[in-house]
């Protein structure tokens, strides 16, 4: 292979990169944004949460411990069993998987950062902040009580009328947009930011599987963002989406709540699968087994995954053909996974397996991980699941999958990355105490509950009579979870003692590994860019090390004097442009503490200083915008090799038309949910929908708004057509006119809509109709208004001279947004206008 | 490849997946609708309306998934073809497979129930 720049590097030039990417210090260290120590922070605050939500499983254990106990009040109890379950899975298991992938997907990719570094700085504080002071509610006595699924009635305001349950629907909420920026944040960096020469076929297994993951949430979460805006509307205004009597269903909750929570579960495994992928082959010194069916079998398993949310709700009483279809997709999603532990498995048959912490912790899933599964497919068939479900068989078969498939590669993952961030690997010696007391105390808590749960133990009950012989298994439980609960302190220990966080000068490549994080660099990742031409390069090829440290690949130095990455094309990864990347500033941590202030100020009821908690997220969010999209004097720069890449793009190809359309199938995925929510409604009042007294609106109204919105995204798609000259005032004010107008076009429209339905009598607290037309209408409300502001943005821009034919990301970014808002109008429209009618409601 | 047929190639990639997971919303979205409407025991072509709306599912769906692999065998199997777009024309049609043992693994239901019990 030709090298780009074999010529030796000018000096200065490692030094002007070190400088470009070294981290503010002292107080600023807050603003830093780099992946390395973004991803950091974020592994470390999730395994805080990790060991708060361990303490909480304590004092359930020691609660259970023997019969008839009152060591907690049941209703503390049920504070710190909702707690446990909420934190280990909203604060923990997801938030962890991102961090790490926030941290591993740059150096695997040799990409200088993540394309939206403010982005992830953004999601990784407003997570820190609103998880602290969601775990602080239960000093207060306000931590959710109803069970982490929430379920309704239990949680409607007549059975839960304190603010314990909206601390779990608002108290996530900036979980959820935490996640979802970092979903967006990883789709993109994973399609675009990879090294020249890695196409898809020489992907990391690991990139595959975070490029799935992102694209779960991306469609898993809408479903639970929508059920908690139900919920807390029927709580806060009465809205009877979950009241029988009033035409709604609690049912509906459950489908929306699993619809998310059933993937949820492969959300949490198929990263750490992606890292068992890594591992095994560097332990076993052989490249993967069956890459393609590896791949094929995480595609395969994120999607099936969607098709499996009835099967936590057989004992609902649906129809039996219905549970029938989620009973067979429950059995033929064990196939998927099935073929990845074969796959590993053949891999360590054709190598050399060394006996390192990682492999131990490796072989421990395999083991656990398969038990969980195999209880899983146990469940999945509706007799079983009848007699086992909401007893402690249930709680066994979810901890194995959950600790088995995700804690264990988790900390295989800490053993085998740790020397990529510390100056010192952790202890091997220690590492193996960890392990045994963990495999022990985890088979010693949880393999009883199978039993208990087989005799008839429910879930969630605080205390048991002594009669009903549960005693001696639920001490074997609790013996057991301080077991785990010592091998977890060990391991803090072993982090104290030798971890030394130092990404820039690292332990180095311990393992002798063949991905490219394994790669001497700082934190610009690697100094120059290498080219990739097979799967494991360290392994494959020669001398690579020893090139890319000497700066002989592309862009061994900061070719515009700021941060920068190479954007490669998706398939092939080749060179498409070189993205200048945002550095280090206080917007995204102050509007990430605006979020999680507004919806924690919300949760009680302080609604005037939630407001000011979201002036200032809003405000913090358009000066964090306002220093991004800019140009450089450079139009095009030479990264080595001949190639020259322009230092700006706009269109289908820049990262940012990208990201744009990841949150739009984010909202539409939203607002599927909620036209399914309407449907479902529909099904369940049979000949009452709309109910006696509520008529839709006449018909001219929904023709009228159809109109205005289709004539604002005309007026918008007009106005591409009108951006100014670059560096001519000449076409600034017509083009600010035409988004105004096309402003008011869209907020006459949404505003007409909901008048049209209150003048027509319709009133949302009567009638679950009611409560879901004035939902539609009020989130599409919520996305013209977004539009309005992103229109406002986008005229202060024009009329500064910011945007022009050539920089136009913004405006592209606002077109998309408005287009996508105009469609959705259209389809709500449709849906709640024309069903009625061809239902013969409503003339 | 340009970006905007990437977006395409992924639809294709995951097309057979997206038409299992079709075939099955239609399946359940159907049955919820029969059923609470108490259509169950309307008789279409001689049958329950279940069973024979469930099988039309079932074989468009495998239909469709074998028009898929008919034509990713066409545009993506060539000796010529790169290395990721014989991955892509692999994976689709590992995943073809996978689909319809799925779509009919998920319609064999409608063969034993075929009541709204």
């Amino acid at each position: 292979m030709t090298l780009p720049n074999p010529a030796p590097r000018p000096p200065g030039e490692l030094e002007q990169l070190r400088t470009v990417w070294r981290a503010p210090s002292g107080i600023a260290f807050l603003t830093a944004v780099n992946n390395t120590y973004i991803g950091l922070f974020y592994v470390a605050a999730a395994l805080l949460f990790f060991v708060l939500a361990g303490i909480l499983a304590l004092l359930i254990r020691l609660q259970l411990a023997v019969p008839n106990n009152d060591l907690l009040h049941p209703v503390l109890y049920n504070q710190i069993f909702t707690m446990h379950g909420t934190m280990m899975m909203f604060l923990f298991a997801v938030p962890v998987v991102e961090a790490a992938g926030v941290y591993l997907l740059p150096n695997m990719q040799a990409a200088r950062d993540l394309p939206f570094p403010r982005l992830s700085a953004y999601a990784f504080w407003a997570y820190l902040i609103g998880g602290l002071a969601f775990f602080c509610s239960l000093f207060l006595g306000l931590a959710p009580d109803g069970g982490w699924f929430m379920y309704p009635p239990l949680t409607s305001y007549q059975h839960s009328p304190g603010n314990n349950a909206d601390f779990w629907l608002l108290g996530i909420g900036f979980i959820e947009i935490s996640a979802i920026a970092g979903a967006i944040e990883i789709i993109v960096g994973v399609l675009r930011t990879r090294a020249p020469g890695m196409s898809l076929d020489k992907m990391p297994v690991y990139c595959w599987a975070m490029l799935v993951f992102a694209g779960m949430i991306v469609f898993a979460f809408p479903a639970v963002i929508l059920a908690t805006l139900l919920l807390e509307l029927e709580r806060a205004f009465q809205w009877p989406f979950f009241v029988a009597e009033k035409g709604g269903d609690p049912l509906l909750w459950q489908h929306l709540f699993w619809f998310f929570g059933h993937p949820e579960v492969y959300i949490i495994f198929i990263p750490a699968a992606g890292m068992v992928s890594m591992i095994i082959p560097t332990m076993a010194r052989t490249p993967l087994v069956g890459y393609r069916f590896v791949v094929l079998a995480l595609l395969a398993t994120g999607l099936f995954s969607f098709g499996l949310w009835v099967h936590h709700m057989f004992t609902t009483g649906l129809p039996r053909l219905s549970m029938s279809f989620f009973s067979a997709a429950s059995m033929a999603v064990a196939i998927p996974s099935g073929i990845q532990v074969f796959a590993w498995i053949a891999t360590i048959a054709a190598g050399r397996l060394q006996l390192t912490v990682p492999s131990l912790f490796v072989l421990g899933f395999l083991f656990i991980f398969t038990l969980g599964g195999l209880t899983g497919v146990m469940v999945a068939m509706m007799p079983f699941d009848w007699q086992a479900h909401d007893t402690y068989f249930v709680v066994a078969h979810f901890h194995y999958v959950l600790i088995g498939g995700m804690v264990f590669p988790l900390f295989a993952a800490f053993y085998y990355w740790a020397p990529h961030a510390s100056r010192r690997p952790l202890s091997e010696r220690l590492g193996r105490w960890v392990f045994a007391l963990l495999f022990i105390g985890v088979n010693l808590t949880f393999f009883p509950m199978h039993i208990t749960g087989l005799m008839g133990m429910p879930r969630r009950v605080y205390t048991y009579p002594d009669a009903l012989g549960w005693g001696d298994l639920n001490l074997l439980s609790t013996l057991g979870a301080f077991v785990v609960a010592t091998g977890v302190a060990l391991f803090l220990v072993d982090l104290l003692r030798n971890f030394r966080l130092s990404p820039a000068e690292n332990a180095g490549n311990v393992w002798k590994a063949g991905t490219l994080e394994w790669l001497p660099g700082g934190l610009y990742a690697t100094r120059s860019i290498p080219i990739v031409a097979s799967r494991e390069p360290i392994w494959n090829q020669p001398n690579l090390a020893d090139d890319v440290e000497a700066g002989r690949y592309y862009l061994p130095g900061t070719a515009t004097g700021v941060r920068e990455t190479i954007v490669t094309s998706p398939i092939e990864a080749q060179p498409q442009y070189l993205l200048r990347i945002p550095g280090p500033h206080w917007s995204p941590v102050i509007a990430a503490l605006g979020t999680a202030g507004f919806f924690l100020a919300l949760t009680v009821k302080l609604t005037i200083i939630a407001a000011v908690f979201g002036a200032v997220a809003l405000v913090s969010t358009i000066w964090w915008l306002w220093t991004t999209d800019t140009e450089t004097d450079q139009s095009h720069v030479d990264i080595g090799g001949g190639v020259t890449l322009p230092t700006y793009q706009s269109g289908p190809s820049s990262h940012a038309w990208w990201a744009m359309i990841v949150l739009l199938l984010v909202l539409g995925t939203i607002f599927a949910c909620l036209l399914f929510s309407y449907l479902y409604l529909w099904t369940v009042n049979p000949g009452a929908w709309p109910p006696p007294g509520a008529r839709p609106p006449p018909g001219w109204i929904p023709i009228m708004n159809a109109g205005l919105y289709a004539a604002g995204a005309l007026v918008i798609a007009i106005a591409a057509r009108r951006l100014p000259e670059r560096g001519g005032t000449r076409g600034r004010w017509p083009l600010s006119l035409l988004i105004a107008a096309a402003t008011i076009l869209i907020v006459s429209a949404a505003t007409l809509e909901i008048v049209a339905h209150r003048d027509a009598g319709l009133d949302p607290r009567a009638h679950s109709y009611g409560a879901v037309v004035f939902t539609i209408a009020a989130v599409q409300g919520l996305c013209v208004a977004v539009a309005a502001i992103m229109g406002l943005y986008t005229v202060a821009r024009t009329l500064c001279g910011m945007i022009d034919r050539t920089r136009r990301v913004t405006f592209e970014s606002t077109m998309l947004f408005w287009h996508y808002t105009a469609a959705q109008g259209l389809v709500g429209l449709a849906i709640v206008h024309l069903v009625p009618r061809a239902l013969g409601a409503a003339p | 490849m340009s970006n905007t047929r990437f977006v395409a190639l992924l639809l294709y990639l995951f097309s057979t997946l997206l038409v299992w997971a079709a075939a099955f919303l239609a399946a359940y979205g159907w049955t919820a609708v029969v059923c609470s409407r108490r259509w169950e025991d309307t008789v279409v072509l001689g049958g329950r309306i279940l069973p024979i709306s469930i099988a039309a599912i079932t074989v468009f769906a495998l239909a469709l998934t074998a028009a898929l692999v008919i034509s990713a065998v066409r545009r993506h199997m060539s000796a010529h073809d790169a290395a990721p777009q014989r991955l892509v024309a692999r994976v689709l049609l590992t995943l073809a497979f996978v689909s319809a043992i799925a779509v009919v693994w998920n319609g064999l239901p409608a063969l034993i129930f075929d009541g709204c019990a």
